[in-house]
């Protein structure tokens, strides 16, 4: 299956629907119903986190440009990978583009990755601490078979990264 | 509509029913809801999620916020739930341990306001 990518801008009120367009997704790539109540939790305290990072973030602008595009929402499916693929972690070069003061996006990548299914949340913050974190991800992670979170890197991107075995 | 937030007194109790989905951005309704209640001097309060389709932790913050807030009143937060994605999300925080957790509204109100061994 082709990866699929959303993205929205940091409003709490787009969290809703990333969790409907992922769990979508998952339920295509084969990921069990009896999962599938633990992805949508997962991905949404994953977007939510992201959401809130922006919110709380003190940096004025976007260090980078996330996918601008015209609309509030966008949602697109890429056939750049072949099926099977599993491809790089990295943020993909749609993240780190442009420099300059667009608007903030969050980015969210479906893969189906062989065993894995892998959902990647990428927000442009920076470092930003938030109260709660501890709550957030101890819930992903306990929801979600493998976590992994790539901290704010020089472009001001952080990437958490969740998986789900395919049954 | 996403999440959808009313109340009545019911049995010397605020029974605030929640229906739709609890998130990070439909989560300010309800704690709006219960700040008022507490406000109004109402300590005692059952807030029912038998019809909440979704709850992540910002969700629980709320109630967590509650809780607080009518303790200090010496007063008492019922739950009313059953669905298992729903109490899942409390059991992997530790928090069934401090809400008094229910089948029923019925049950709930019939519960004594400091929970016992029994009502963990």
């Amino acid at each position: 299956m082709p990866p699929v990518v959303l993205t929205f801008s940091p409003a709490a009120e787009h969290v809703r629907t990333a969790r409907l367009v992922v769990v979508a997704v998952a339920r295509r790539a084969g990921v069990g119903e009896a999962r599938l109540e633990d992805v949508r939790l997962a991905v949404g305290e994953i977007c939510a986190r992201a959401v809130s990072r922006c919110a709380s973030s003190t940096q004025a602008t976007s260090p980078v440009a996330v996918v601008p595009v015209t609309t509030a929402l966008g949602v697109a499916g890429s056939a750049m990978s072949p099926a099977g693929s599993s491809g790089p972690l990295a943020p993909p070069e749609t993240v780190a583009a442009a420099h300059g003061s667009t608007p903030w996006r969050i980015r969210v990548e479906i893969q189906d990755a062989g065993p894995l299914v892998r959902v990647m949340v990428t927000d442009p913050a920076g470092a930003v601490e938030l109260p709660d974190d501890p709550v957030t991800m101890a819930v992903a992670e306990a929801l979600a078979d493998t976590l992994s979170i790539t901290r704010a890197q020089s472009d001001g991107c952080e990437t958490v990264e969740l998986g789900w075995q395919l049954a | 509509m996403d999440l959808s937030v009313t109340s009545r007194e019911e049995g010397g109790r605020s029974i605030v029913s929640v229906v739709g989905e609890i998130d990070v951005y439909t989560a300010p309704a309800l704690r709006e809801r219960i700040n008022d209640l507490v406000a109004a001097g109402h300590y005692r309060l059952v807030v029912d999620l038998s019809k909440v389709d979704f709850m992540d932790s910002t969700g629980l913050g709320v109630l967590v916020g509650g809780l607080n807030r009518v303790r200090t009143q010496d007063g008492s937060l019922h739950l009313v739930c059953t669905q298992e994605k729903i109490l899942k999300v409390f059991r992997i925080t530790g928090l069934t341990k401090v809400f008094p957790i229910h089948a029923t509204v019925d049950e709930a109100l019939a519960a004594p306001d400091s929970p016992t061994a029994a009502d963990r």
